[in-house]
């Protein structure tokens, strides 16, 4: 930024204050006694630019309205890299602060008005605000002492401002994520303690649908047991009389097989004798014993015992025949029969139900029907059926049974009873069965609950790590961005030091020509004659001031190669307050020669000395007795 | 000029802890140090650096 031109009214000590056509390079010679009003000029340009000044902060501008005005105004031009632009700003006693800024070749139209839009719009056109301006390109009379290594200005010239501002950032975003996951981890506690009041049970649910799954297999079984014993008691019922039938029709063919048998032996016999033995004793006793009983006894009648003899052979056979019918029959049916056997085998095999049916309050509505129908078959279930048949009476009967002697009424009144007895246990059963599908159902709610409840859990505990994880990224970020500023620090303090030895043994005549600056900007000088470095209040004030001066070149000429585009202009308030004329005469010749970018120097003295080799750009001559300056 | 000199003293410093023998995780830090350069660089466009 160089000034091309400053005209104010009602500023400070002048009534008008009007210096045109300000050369671009060069040295600015500001020149007069004390109190003449040297200081108001660089002041002026101060208040122009950021609303104030560098001793009048923000809450004592009625003090830059000059004594006994109501109101003052300053118009600044100025260009940055090519570009002209006009500043103007109004301040009056009643508290009103307004600016305007204009590109000079459009003053019509403000590119930025009020107060902060101004000074937002010339950030970004300077590169810096008041902080930097005071720290770097304007020296203020009187002032000694070394930056502040914290402050943001140092920083910014340093380059270490963004940096931390981005670890600040970083800083701030954990803090975020502390808060973040602390509230998480607080709702992740929370649903912890509701799964842990699930009392959840891995496998329950799998034990559960299992004896659920053997309850109902059981109770099929029982039913088929029951409806096996009835069928088979059926059969044993309906055979019982067949059998008996069959049994006597065997019975009584056998008898006749064996008369048969007997009768068919006589006959042949006496056939043997009379025909084929005559002459045996014992045939010749037959023959008398005939003819005594049958009185026209022939002996041509003899073949025809022989026929009878045979016919009754044939009789026995048919008999035979006719037994082995009726057996096989009664064999068959007893076959038949004897599944009563085994049906009362394995009904006697169904187990007493064990255990209470627990009862719930909550019936599924599905089942409602079959509950009330179990409870209206345990009214009808009478003390007797709750009695099983005695063991004894099981043995007997199964005994009988097998032989197919129990009696019709002995088998019912048998099967009657059991029959009633495993309906009982049937019903208990299913209602146990109910109760476990109820049980089954509860659990696998549960297990929704338990799955919908650890998938949330699960989900924080993904966001707290991913939290985490960005938390400790941002950690090595900010670890990165700490060591970074160390070593843009180390480069800045390096380059400072560099800077400061070109201008250094000028303006102190080469009895310093060393600077040690310290990371917290802390400066010692190396004194060429006591041979090691001295701390800043070890050497005379003007010594001070000299090497001040030359620390705030070179932090200017830092904060141009960070910060500003194009060529600008410093103002120093009585640099050489300090310097005999000798060192004067030098510290000019190396002011003009200090930098390609600092082009326009405004110095302020209050003589120069004569002699000098510089040749002023502009010289300014101010008095204690005006209060009207121009130039 | 401030993210180019961030740039370059992390590829020193990760260059040095590579040497060192310690552990480090490059991965991690290169993460980090994008992340750091996405805001750095983001500074510049908005003139704020």
């Amino acid at each position: 930024m160089i000034i091309k031109s400053v005209k104010a009214e009602n500023v400070l000590k002048y009534a008008s204050l009007d210096l045109r056509d300000l050369p671009q390079q060069g040295i600015i010679a500001i020149s007069g006694e004390n109190e003449s009003g040297k200081s108001t000029i660089g002041e002026t340009v101060c208040f122009a630019l950021f609303g104030r000044t560098f001793s009048l902060g923000y809450d004592d501008l009625d003090k830059v309205l000059r004594w006994g005005e109501h109101h003052c105004s300053v118009a600044l031009e100025f260009s940055v890299d090519g570009v002209d632009y006009q500043l103007s700003r109004f301040l009056d006693r009643d508290g009103s602060h307004s600016a305007r800024l204009s590109r000079a070749e459009d003053l019509d139209n403000p590119i930025a008005r009020g107060v902060n839009s101004v000074a937002d719009k010339l950030f970004e056109i300077l590169g810096y605000e008041f902080d930097e301006f005071v720290e770097s390109f304007y020296l203020a009379q009187r002032e000694i002492t070394t930056p502040h290594p914290h402050s943001v200005a140092v920083k910014t010239m340093a380059g270490v401002a963004p940096l931390e501002y981005v670890a600040s950032s970083f800083e701030e975003e954990i803090a975020q994520f502390d808060e973040m996951r602390e509230e998480l981890d607080a709702e992740a506690e929370t649903l912890r303690q509701e799964l842990h009041e699930l009392d959840f049970q891995e496998g329950y649910l799998m034990e559960l649908e299992d004896r659920k799954n053997a309850l109902e297999a059981e109770v099929n079984a029982n039913k088929s047991a029951v409806e096996n014993l009835e069928q088979a008691a059926d059969i044993y019922v309906q055979n019982l009389p067949q059998i008996r039938r069959a049994r006597g029709k065997r019975s009584r063919a056998r008898f006749w097989r064996f008369l048969s048998f007997v009768l068919a032996l006589i006959g042949g016999g006496a056939w043997f004798l009379l025909a084929q033995k005559p002459d045996l004793d014992q045939s010749r006793q037959l023959l008398q014993l005939l003819q005594q009983q049958l009185p026209n006894w022939q002996d041509a009648w003899i073949p025809y015992i022989g026929i009878g003899g045979i016919v009754f052979a044939v009789l026995m056979l048919l008999f035979w025949m006719r037994a082995a019918s009726h057996g096989s029959r009664a064999s068959r049916l007893a076959e038949e029969s004897a599944v009563l056997g085994d049906a009362l085998e394995k009904a006697r095999a169904v187990s007493a139900f064990e255990g209470e049916v627990e009862t719930t309050e909550e019936s599924p509505s599905a089942e409602d029907s079959d509950v009330a129908a179990g409870e209206a078959m345990n009214l009808s279930i009478t003390e007797e059926a709750r009695e099983r048949p005695e063991e004894s009476a099981y043995a007997a009967l199964l005994s009988r049974v097998e032989d197919v002697n129990a009696d019709v009424s002995e088998v019912r009144d048998y099967v009657d009873q059991e029959t009633r007895w495993l309906r009982e246990q049937i019903t208990r059963k299913e209602e146990q069965f109910w109760s476990l599908g109820q049980e089954v159902d509860q659990e696998m709610e549960r297990v929704r609950q338990v799955a919908r409840l650890s998938e949330v859990i699960d989900g924080l505990e993904a966001k707290m790590a991913e939290l985490d994880a960005s938390r400790e990224k941002r950690l090595k970020a900010i670890e990165l961005l700490e060591g970074a500023s160390g070593y843009v620090s180390s480069n800045f303090n390096r380059d400072i030091r560099d800077l400061v030895a070109r201008t250094l043994p000028v303006f102190t005549q080469g009895r310093y020509e060393h600077l040690r600056i310290d990371p917290d900007l802390t400066v010692r000088v190396f004194s060429s004659d006591k041979r090691d470095f001295m701390d800043l209040d070890e050497v005379s004030s003007g010594t001070q001031r000299q090497i001040m001066l030359a620390l705030r070149l070179a932090l200017s000429e830092k904060l141009l190669v960070r910060r500003v585009q194009g060529d600008q202009f410093a103002f120093l308030d009585e640099p050489f307050a300090f310097f005999d004329e000798e060192r004067t005469r030098y510290a000019l010749k190396a002011l003009t020669d200090l930098s390609d970018k600092l082009t326009q120097i405004w110095i302020v003295a209050q003589v120069y000395p004569e002699g000098t080799d510089v040749e002023f750009a502009r010289s300014i001559r101010c008095s204690r007795d005006l209060d009207v300056l121009e130039a | 000029a401030i993210s180019e000199e961030f740039v370059a003293y992390c590829n020193a410093e990760f260059e040095r802890r590579r040497n060192s023998g310690e552990e480090f995780d490059e991965d991690a830090y290169t993460q980090a140090m994008e992340m750091a350069l996405v805001r750095l660089r983001q500074l510049e466009e908005e003139g704020m650096a």
